[in-house]
């Protein structure tokens, strides 16, 4: 009973608070922003040791823990060494960015609604990572996604944060397709959508089935992980306030796209295409992330490839088969990364001094000045997003077609 | 540095010289805010001060989509908590040129039916809304309607009068059209733009330098393919390019207007740095503006903008005669029984007192409230002088942040004197860091500095500091930063959550372990070649005590404090620093006076000249922070020994005062409760300064709002709310007035720079500030954008504006009419100034002089003033303690014993 309370604790905690807050808005209350403060870091402290418990538990082996049935639904949240780092993690980094949230934010008008999206994200989250079946595991990505475009659109009154919340939430519906499409593949080729334990033993699948569950999978885990074409919306996610870049998407959702393909690597690791489809789309994400982030002027965009380059890694090291090393990358990754994220706006401070160091010519001038024409090319015209297959061009946007041509 | 440009001339014939004027037009439209490291408040409309003040404010704001003034209800909202007085609205209303038609429907008088019409805010109304808002709200929610003598059925008669006779077609004055404004980019040719002029101009924040951009802006745009490469110039591809989209000379200055208004922050700082090179290193690319156009118009930008469309027709007109007729209480039969002509007067009337013009009453009858609070305030103070020598002085800034810190001083040593300063206290430096390449100017930006100050020693930080930003530059790397994140990324937790929840703790143990070192103490050369001569020296020290009225009265100690601020985590860092020293740290200078001032060839030269400094008087170098109230002082080992016991006393009065210091500060903030004890409202003030989450460490000049030059004994025991610049002045030592030339030729520039930034990115955030600072991405180290992709975001952040009201510079001069009139002659720029009313100016004369305005050509006595009585408190903190609100002045305090 402990064990399901303390896993039921962060999904269901910070979810409660973000429906609370979802009935007072609709209500149109305004809470006092000490009354959300306090219920913020409340509820992120009890996560946060909740986590801890889990953590602490799992040298006792991995455990399948049934929370009962919700509406016939069967709940069951997996605790073993994949879900319960990634939980610990998350909770320690999303309490600290709460933390950093209440004061950082106060006085905006939006601070409401910044904790409404804060409790969805930060419960929808523990839900991907702890899902014991597919099932659940989606709509914790559904709750991820969903608060992480409204924190995208935070500041609605101007258009940039508008327009660039919408085309993350089209780069992430394409990634639900990939999702949905490996919950019918398991349905209908596995007849479970129940999630193994990490390196655990599990059925064979048949290597069939293995490439359609595998493909769509790595559909989601890309979107997610602003991974190949998918690379574009990350910097695009920059829109919000600061806080809310670093942890959501700088440090904690595009992790959960590594977290997918580690949770389900049985489904698909019978497939050598489907390793090497991630090997090769994992090392060209971070060499062009890498390129084109060398680019980049600005602090966070900086920052977003560089983390966009690491996840490929990331891709690439699961594909080829190192979980393990995945595991410590990911998490490593999401903390140093979240850290730099929000000491973004000190930048010009903490580099400055030195000026002269830090900039020098591109190595890659010496090998093809074309290549690094192309690469600024791609740089200045938004990662080439614009022509993320079913987005349509802003209209404005026609008139660049000759320099995109040339 | 820009002129001012006037439109008639003859446009010169040759077409490349026709486009320069034009450029150089349409650059006074573009910010000149330089690289953000070194942020330097200036009028954020300096192009457009050669036009009188409301004129330059609502010329730039129609063509600009700005604000001039306040919203309205802003306004109204002062007038109700009495920060207007009802005096001052009917003084400004009187102001106003005199106006034909005596009276309307023969009972309303034009000032009476002008008096109503300032309550009635203005709302574009549609014919649709008006239906609504009649049938949703009723009469009474129309602007200014509600209350009143009439009863609501006689205002929907009048409301219904007004339809049937107003022509709902008549177009009415509007308020300025909305244009974007906000540095979204709306087109992708913008956000192509942006980021290019990222890459060209960066100081150093990307790993690569843009490829040829030596070779130029045009040059580097065609090696990256943006456009075919022409080997034009910048002015003769323009030229062409207008000739080839058919774009005629005299539409020049609108195209290029067009042009660079999307992206006037990027376009702003093209300009600034091809006029102020010296603001990037040496290597840096030279873009000019011309550059820019051709390189827009290559791209494809639009050259015309979307025509202003008026806001407001006849519907609009009748809510604002309603609202008006309602508060007269004139109801629907004198508009039925009126003739046509006469409705059509009233409206022309109120339709000349537009939106803008009320506002502009209103707006100065909010500063006058303010204003004549001062002067009340100062004119009735007895002066005290006291003869005995002080236990110790303390010169600071005139900063009107060091006001309370200055009375806190006085509050706990009542035997001291304090004065005010500009904050490089005369020593105007081109300063050589150790190590560094390029010197830094450490004075106001209007001064060129003689003198090169060299600090001994090498730049480099301490290894712990350098192995950070080693690891730092590692992790975003490819290869290195996986090493790192896979070995130890999780032991990023550790600073994380101690930086971001024990913030002094970390500071302390960051600065134990020679992280974040404070500055050392390096020997400075002041007398090396390119330094100061003795005789130099001897001049600086000795013209900055007459200039404050030290003269050669001095305490055994006298302390020189500059100022800077330490934040955390705040691309702004620089704009809280002291504006004297060129938005750098005042420390340097207060140490190289002090030094001055205490060497002994210095004293002998003064000697020699017949104004000795007394034998037994030491400097000491100092610097407040005003973001975590520390003290530091310099040089402390080289105090004589006979004076360690008064150093002692004295450093613990100041340790005294800063506690108090922070403690009214904390009042402004609403996380701190209120009647902190000393000590914890130190440490949390050193919190907000070493915190990484905070989006408000100070509110830096916030509210600022006076500045009062003048002897401190007029203003001392007075609460001042750290609203006024304070810089001490003696009339009885300048006989000519040439000090006060002097200090009105510094000071004033240096205050009215930052009160007028303050003003603009206080009432339009969004056009002339750089918005909420929490999406800020610093760029190219040369300021922020809002998110990915925006234009730069220049001015003030809101929370840095927040609590400030909105005035104009406003100075008191305590001398005779006579001084303040030739000192003036001698300053032309600032007397210009005050002419055009971009600083407001009142003379508080001798015995027999009355308190005047000085409005550049004469005196005019205020009328009607009265010395205020002020309350009178013991402390200052049994007056600010328990509200958060601006406060008036107040006298506190013990009588000083000098």
């Amino acid at each position: 009973m402990l064990m399901q309370l303390l896993a039921g604790t962060p999904v269901f905690l910070p979810l409660a608070g973000a429906a609370a807050l979802v009935v007072l808005s609709f209500l149109g209350i305004r809470l006092k922003d000490e009354l959300i403060e306090g219920a913020a870091r409340a509820v992120s402290t009890i996560v946060c040791g909740a986590a801890l418990g889990l953590l602490a538990s799992v040298g006792g082996g991995p455990r399948r823990l049934a929370l009962g049935h919700l509406l016939g639904i069967d709940v069951t949240l997996v605790v073993d060494r994949l879900s319960a780092p990634f939980l610990a993690v998350a909770a320690f980094l999303i309490g600290v960015v709460g933390y950093f949230s209440v004061r950082y934010l106060r006085r905006e008008a939006g601070f409401q609604r910044f904790f409404l999206l804060y409790g969805l994200f930060s419960g929808g989250l523990s839900l991907l990572f702890l899902a014991g079946n597919l099932g659940a595991l989606v709509a914790g990505w559904e709750f991820v996604g969903v608060s992480s475009v409204l924190l995208i659109g935070f500041y609605a009154e101007r258009t940039a944060p508008a327009r660039n919340g919408a085309f993350v939430f089209v780069a992430y519906r394409i990634a639900d397709v990939g999702l949905v499409g490996a919950m019918v593949g398991m349905h209908l080729l596995l007849k479970s959508m129940s999630l193994p334990f990490w390196l655990g033993p599990t059925a064979p699948v048949a290597p069939s089935a293995s490439l359609w569950i595998g493909a769509a999978l790595v559909v989601a885990a890309a979107g997610k992980a602003a991974q190949g074409p998918f690379v574009a919306w990350l910097p695009r996610a920059m829109e919000g306030p600061t806080p809310s870049s670093a942890v959501f998407y700088g440090a904690l959702s595009v992790h959960a796209g590594a977290y997918l393909l580690l949770r389900t690597e049985p489904f698909w690791g019978n497939s050598p295409v489907i390793r090497s489809v991630l090997i090769v789309l994992g090392l060209s994400t971070a060499l062009y992330a890498t390129f084109v982030g060398r680019t980049r002027a600005d602090a966070k965009t900086f920052l977003a490839l560089a983390a966009a380059a690491q996840l490929g890694l990331i891709f690439a090291e699961i594909g080829a088969g190192f979980p393990r090393l995945a595991l410590w990358h990911a998490l490593g990754h999401a903390m140093m990364r979240a850290f730099q994220f929000l000491t973004a706006p000190s930048s010009v401070m903490y580099w400055s001094v030195r000026l002269r160091d830090h900039t020098q010519p591109s190595p890659v001038r010496f090998l093809s000045p074309r290549l690094t024409a192309w690469v600024y090319r791609r740089s200045l015209l938004g990662l080439g997003g614009t022509s993320l297959p079913g987005v349509p061009r802003p209209a404005e946007g026609n008139d660049l077609q000759g320099v995109e041509s040339r | 540095m820009r002129h001012t440009a006037t439109a008639a001339e003859e446009p010169p014939s040759d077409p490349v010289e026709r486009l320069r004027a034009v450029v150089a037009a349409v650059r006074h439209w573009l910010p000149s805010q330089g690289p953000i490291a070194v942020f330097v408040h200036h009028n954020t409309l300096h192009s457009f001060e050669h036009m009188p003040f409301e004129d330059a404010v609502e010329h730039v704001a129609r063509r600009n989509g700005a604000q001039p003034y306040l919203p309205h209800e802003e306004y109204l909202a002062a007038w109700r908590a009495g920060r207007i007085s009802d005096e001052a609205v009917e003084r400004a209303l009187a102001d106003r040129t005199a106006r034909e038609g005596a009276s309307f429907f023969g009972v309303l008088t034009r000032t009476a039916a002008e008096r109503h019409a300032l309550r009635v805010p203005f709302v574009a109304y549609s014919a649709a809304s008006l239906t609504w808002t009649l049938a949703e709200r009723g009469p009474d929610g129309f602007p200014g309607a509600s209350g009143g003598p009439l009863g609501g059925a006689a205002k929907r008669e009048l409301l219904q009068a007004l339809v049937d006779r107003i022509d709902s077609r008549l177009a009415a004055e509007s308020p300025a059209p909305s244009l974007a404004g906000d540095g979204a980019l709306a087109t992708e040719v913008d956000r192509l733009t942006a980021q290019f002029l990222g890459a060209f101009l960066d100081l150093g924040a990307a790993r690569w330098e843009l490829p040829g951009r030596k070779h130029g802006l045009l040059a580097a745009a065609a090696a990256l393919g943006l456009v075919e490469a022409s080997g034009a110039t910048g002015p003769e591809l323009v030229v062409r390019l207008f000739e080839e989209r058919g774009i005629e000379p005299p539409e020049w200055e609108n195209a290029v207007f067009a042009l660079l208004r999307p992206i006037a922050g990027w376009a702003g700082m093209v300009a600034t740095l091809e006029e102020q090179p010296e603001l990037a290193p040496a290597g840096h690319p030279r873009a000019s503006l011309v550059e820019l156009v051709a390189l827009r118009l290559a791209l494809g930008a639009p050259t015309d903008m979307a025509a202003p469309v008026l806001a407001s027709t006849g519907t609009a007109m009748i809510a604002q005669a309603f609202g008006v007729l309602c508060r007269a209480g004139i109801d629907a039969k004198a508009i039925v029984g009126a003739h046509q002509s006469d409705v059509a007067t009233f409206c022309r009337a109120l339709g000349a007192f537009d939106d803008v013009a009320r506002r502009r009453v209103l707006h100065r009858a909010y500063e006058e409230t303010f204003q004549r609070g001062i002067v009340a305030a100062l004119s009735g103070r007895p002066a005290v002088v006291s003869t005995q020598r002080p236990k110790f002085q303390a010169i600071f800034c005139l900063d009107e942040r060091e006001e309370s810190m200055r009375r806190h001083v006085e509050e706990a040593e009542p035997a001291c004197q304090t004065f005010g300063a500009p904050g490089f206290f005369g020593v105007a430096v081109a300063f050589r860091a150790a190590g560094a390449e390029r010197t830094v100017d450490l004075c106001p930006v209007v001064v060129k500095p003689q003198h090169v100050v060299a600090e001994a020693g090498s730049a480099d930080r301490p290894p712990l500091a350098r192995l950070d930003r080693a690891i730092n530059r590692a992790t975003r790397g490819l290869v290195p930063g996986h090493a790192i994140a896979a070995a130890a990324g999780l032991l990023a937790g550790v600073p994380l959550i101690l930086q971001v929840t024990m913030p002094r703790a970390a500071m302390r143990l960051g600065a134990w372990l020679g992280w974040g070192a404070m500055r050392p103490e390096r020997p400075l050369a002041i007398d090396a070649t390119g330094g100061f001569t003795v005789a130099e020296m001897a001049d600086r020290v000795g013209t900055f005590l007459d200039s404050i009225g030290i003269g050669r009265r001095t305490a055994r100690l006298v302390f020189v404090i500059g100022h800077g601020s330490r934040t955390a985590n705040n691309p702004f860092a620089s704009a809280y620093e002291c504006g004297a020293c060129g938005g750098n740290r005042g420390d340097r200078n207060a140490r190289i006076f002090a030094a001055m001032a205490n060497d002994p060839r210095v004293r002998a030269e003064l000697a020699a000249r017949g104004a000795p400094l007394p034998d037994d008087t030491w400097f000491l170098g100092g610097c407040h922070d005003t973001c975590s109230d520390a003290i530091d002082l310099f040089d402390l080992a080289l105090v004589p020994e006979t004076l360690r016991r008064e150093l002692g006393a004295a450093r613990a009065t100041l340790d005294a005062a800063r506690a108090e210091n922070a403690r009214e500060r904390t009042r402004r903030f609403p996380e701190a409760r209120f009647g902190m004890a000393p000590a914890a409202a130190l440490a949390h003030v050193e919190r907000r300064s070493a915190s990484l989450r905070e989006a408000r460490p100070e509110f830096g000049h916030g509210s600022n709002a006076a500045l009062i030059i003048g002897p401190r004994a007029l203003t001392r025991g007075l609460f001042l709310d750290r609203r006024s610049f304070l810089l001490s002045y003696d009339e009885a030592g300048d006989p000519f007035g040439e000090i006060l030339s002097r200090h009105l030729g510094a000071a004033i520039p240096v205050c009215a720079g930052i009160c007028l930034e303050y003003y603009f990115s206080r009432v339009d955030n969004r056009v002339y500030g750089a918005g909420t600072k929490l999406p800020h991405n610093p760029v190219a180290m040369l300021g922020v954008m809002d998110g990915a992709a925006s234009d730069l975001r220049t001015g003030l952040p809101w929370q840095t504006v927040e609590i400030h009201e909105p005035m104009r510079p406003f100075a008191v001069i305590v001398a005779p009419r006579a001084k303040v009139a030739a000192a003036f002659a001698r300053v032309p720029d600032v007397l210009g100034l005050v002419a055009r009313r971009w600083v407001r100016v009142v003379v508080l004369g001798g015995h027999d002089e009355a308190p005047a305005w000085f409005d550049g050509r004469g005196f005019v006595t205020i009328d009607r003033l009265q010395a205020a009585k002020l309350r009178v408190f013991s402390r200052s903190r049994d007056y600010f303690d328990g509200t958060r609100d601006h406060l008036g002045p107040v006298v506190v305090g013990r009588e000083s014993a000098c």
